[in-house]
């Protein structure tokens, strides 16, 4: 990522810093009760969330889940059947072309003018919203400084490859500096390297203040990227709210590791007779001296720690072991393809 | 290879019976037969050979519509697989040239031999209305079969050879536009004196040639097989030549699959910045105008090579005259003004109607639509922004007719009756006995086409102008008898109130209700369907 923090700026406002967040600013998306189908077939039913400004916030669901019909009612391109949502406090309906210049919306089939240079793409989005030469030379030089393609401003679209037209995309979508992002499907198709460096670009946007809003199937790399996030699964939303509260075990149960620099054959058998310890087991993968251990929920988890240093055998870590997102999204969404 | 050329071609069938759209055509072209057997039933009455006339008039629309599908529907044959990169994945799978060529055209080759074959059942009822015999009904059928495989596999070539759809489009085009100018331009050359440089043995190969071309044909044939009072032979040498041609091009087509099928090596910088500056430039007031001029039309390169096409085109004229009458004053003579006004006039309406085809297809091609619906320009103007784009790019040939307008505007009014002989004789009397309504009729005729044309490219991947054309041929039967009797009535009621210019309010009124009911329903469903395509 070239983004380095001590640039200076060119755009003031595309690169001005969050302000302090506060409790009662109004949500940059709030979805209530959006209902929607196609003739018989209800891609939406009931679903409510809302994404605060200056997140990063997932929306994740297995195929068919109703994801990109969320998305395409939050940027005014589809007009919900019931339901209300709004877009820094306007609505999609009574207000699409007040929503138009607050958002900036990538689809998951991006079209690109594979004939144009990069400079032209840009510049002609630029003119489309409005801007004029010198204002369209300025916001270009920054989106590109931003997305690392300051270098191939004259190539040809049709000779990058389909990473740096996935940064070309996203830079078209920061042209007219809009506040909320609403990516579909960003990271699909780009190899692990191009997914790094989107993801670190999202990152910086993220910085400088945007909302972002980012289906994806790549979940391992939105529990790291994402603030909160949204759970979907053949129309009705199954989780929305904090990553941390998704990832967090929070039910009956603790569940820690711990790692001795060395141990006895019997000290699985020592630390399932410990208190507060439901169940101790070798985990599938990592060194033989490692142990998965299963918490009551009231256990203090310091008072175990102190049980296990009792036992004589030196710790070189004890941490607490977290749902990955994967786990969560298996759990809450149901097997099968949607027909 | 069959195993390969079976499952293509089924697949490609099947997927043609199971869409709606060749179906309603067909149906369509049925019902239109049956109204026009109406219309000759109540033409017989007056005793002109009506039969003979209903079938002239289906062969003609036949002749255009396939001829039409030849620059649309068949030259995407394989290029619609590399422009949505799966040609690749086609030679992967192990499918041969011959399998995959062979497999692409046959199909749409049948789908269109049924669209004939429909007529069959109907046009035998003309015997009835008398003036037509069963054998000219069967030799015109066969030299119609006969042009759609020489047009099919013309188009197939360009398709194998061309790495767009929207290229192939422009080769066919311009291959169907010399073969009809060949026989005329031939004609003409024959009837030069020999000169300076112009030799008898020159000219002697002009008039032989002019008779080859001739033999080979549709229109030539199908004139000869009307005019015929006795037995007429079913198979002509048209129809051996065509299938000849025809066969000669799927073969050249299937040899030169593997050399023009290899992907397109990208070019990352393109022209250098600075050619680039000169040529692109930077965006426009209007974007969508110019981002279409420049990356849909052509820009200004194509610009200039059209203008420099058109001013030689112009030339040409100029200088057959001058072989023609060395020591005439005038630069052209008043038939050669006209011919000239025609052949522009034919150009740019050929350059219109491939231009309303692509325009917002191939928006939806590159799944654009989606963008471009969130740009703060509302549907209608950007629409509009795109016509403009298109009008840019017309200047050229505009602005060779109204030079030839400026020059002779006389030759081009006046009533005036070609010495010419045949069809070119009809066509020129046809249009220059009532110039003004001549255009208007053209007029109606291309903003009808071009409306329908934009429209139904939303709906169907590559037959939008050949049904287009299909339906304007239907319909501007009605539409051109009312806008005459709208112009009688309002010219009667100007008269009876001392107005002069009657005519000029008569074009008016045509035009505002034309607009009014015909053209702007097709304007809010274009800009529905744009609507529901950005949704998709």
């Amino acid at each position: 990522m070239a983004f380095r923090a001590d640039q200076e700026p060119r755009n003031q406002k595309l690169f001005a810093m969050p302000p302090a967040y506060d409790a009662n600013t109004v949500p940059a998306i709030s979805v209530s009760e959006l209902t929607h189908s196609f003739k018989e077939h209800q891609a939406l039913n009931q679903v409510s969330f809302a994404v605060m400004p200056q997140t990063l916030h997932g929306f994740v669901g297995p195929n068919g889940a109703g994801k990109t019909t969320t998305l395409k009612v939050i940027c005014t391109l589809l007009k919900p059947n019931w339901g209300e949502v709004q877009v820094f406090g306007h609505s999609v309906r009574s207000s699409a072309a007040a929503v138009r210049e607050k958002i900036g919306f990538m689809p998951d089939h991006f079209s690109m003018y594979r004939q144009m240079t990069v400079f032209e793409y840009l510049d002609f989005f630029a003119a489309a919203y409005g801007l004029n030469i010198q204002q369209r030379d300025q916001v270009i030089g920054d989106v590109l400084t931003l997305t690392d393609m300051d270098g191939r401003r004259d190539d040809l679209i049709s000779g990058l490859s389909r990473g740096m037209q996935q940064r070309v995309s996203l830079a078209r979508v920061l042209v007219h500096d809009p506040d909320l992002l609403l990516l579909d499907e960003p990271a699909s198709g780009l190899d692990p390297r191009a997914r790094i460096e989107l993801m670190e670009i999202l990152r910086e946007l993220k910085r400088m203040g945007k909302t972002i809003f980012i289906s994806s199937h790549i979940l391992s790399e939105l529990a790291e990227l994402c603030d909160s996030v949204t759970i979907i699964d053949r129309g009705h939303v199954k989780f929305s709210g904090p990553m941390d509260a998704l990832l967090d075990d929070h039910a009956e149960t603790k569940r820690y590791r711990v790692r001795f620099a060395q141990a006895p054959d019997e000290m699985l058998e020592w630390l399932n007779c410990l208190d507060g310890i439901l169940s101790a087991e070798v985990p599938e993968t990592g060194s033989s001296f490692e142990f998965d251990l299963e918490l009551n929920a009231a256990a203090d988890s310091n008072a175990v720690l102190s049980s296990i240093i009792e036992l004589g055998f030196p710790i070189v870590s004890f941490s607490q072991r977290r749902k990955q997102l994967n786990q969560a999204f298996m759990d809450l969404t149901t097997r099968g393809v949607r027909t | 290879m069959i195993s390969g050329t079976q499952t293509l071609f089924n697949w490609s069938l099947r997927s043609d019976s199971r869409s709606v759209y060749p179906h309603i055509v067909r149906a369509a072209f049925a019902g239109f037969m049956l109204l026009s057997i109406l219309g000759a039933w109540g033409a017989s009455l007056s005793g002109m050979a009506p039969g003979l006339k209903f079938f002239e008039g289906i062969c003609s629309l036949n002749v255009l519509l396939i001829s039409v599908a030849g620059i649309s529907y068949f030259v995407s044959a394989v290029t619609e697989e590399k422009d949505s990169g799966t040609l690749a994945l086609l030679r992967l799978a192990g499918v041969s040239p011959l399998a995959i060529v062979l497999s692409k055209s046959t199909s749409r080759l049948i789908s269109s031999l049924m669209l004939l074959l429909i007529q069959l059942p109907f046009t035998f009822l003309a015997i009835t209305l008398g003036g037509v015999t069963w054998q000219q009904i069967i030799a015109a059928y066969l030299a119609l079969a006969a042009w759609l495989c020489l047009v099919a596999n013309m188009a197939l070539f360009c398709s194998v050879r061309c790495t767009s759809s929207g290229r192939a489009a422009g080769m066919a085009t311009s291959a169907l536009l010399m073969f009809f100018a060949a026989g005329p331009l031939l004609q003409q050359f024959a009837t030069l004196k020999a000169g300076s440089w112009i030799t008898p043995g020159m000219l002697t190969a002009c008039a032989s040639l002019y008779a080859e071309v001739q033999q080979t044909t549709v229109t030539t044939r199908l004139e000869e097989i009307f005019a015929t009072t006795t037995v007429v032979q079913l198979a002509g040498t048209q129809l051996w030549r065509s299938l000849m041609i025809g066969g000669t091009l799927f073969v050249l087509s299937v040899v030169m699959f593997n050399r023009y099928s290899e992907p397109v090596e990208d070019n990352t910088h393109g022209q250098s910045a600075a050619v680039r500056r000169f040529t692109v430039g930077r965006c426009w007031r209007w974007p969508i105008v110019w981002k279409d001029f420049l990356f849909f039309t052509g820009g200004r390169t194509f610009l200039s090579m059209k203008l420099a096409g058109y001013a030689l085109l112009v030339g040409g004229f100029v200088w057959f005259h001058q072989l023609e009458r060395p020591t005439a004053d005038a630069w052209l003579s008043p038939d050669l003004v006209r011919t000239a006004f025609l052949t522009i006039a034919l150009l740019l309406t050929i350059e219109i109607l491939l231009y309303s085809s692509n325009s917002l297809f191939l928006e939806v091609r590159q799944s654009a639509v989606a963008s471009l619906k969130m740009l703060p320009i509302q549907t209608p103007v950007l629409l509009l922004q795109k016509a403009g784009a298109c009008g840019v790019a017309l200047i050229p040939a505009a602005l060779c007719l109204l030079l030839l307008w400026a020059y002779d505007p006389q030759s081009i009014t006046s009533l005036h009756h070609s010495q010419r002989a045949g069809l070119t004789r009809n066509v020129f009397d046809a249009v220059f006995r009532d110039l003004p309504g001549a255009i208007i009729g053209w007029l109606i005729v291309v903003m009808l086409m071009t409306h329908l044309t934009i429209l139904l490219s939303l709906y169907t991947r590559w037959a939008a102008l050949p049904l287009a054309v299909f339906l304007t041929a239907i319909s501007f039967p009605c539409i051109g008898a009312a806008a005459l009797g709208l112009t009688k009535v309002t010219e009667e009621a100007a008269a009876l109130n001392g107005i002069s210019w009657g005519v000029w309010f008569g074009v008016i009124v045509n035009l505002v209700w034309l607009w009014l009911f015909v053209l702007l329903p097709i304007e809010i469903e274009i800009v529905n369907r744009w609507n529901r395509l950005s949704r998709e």
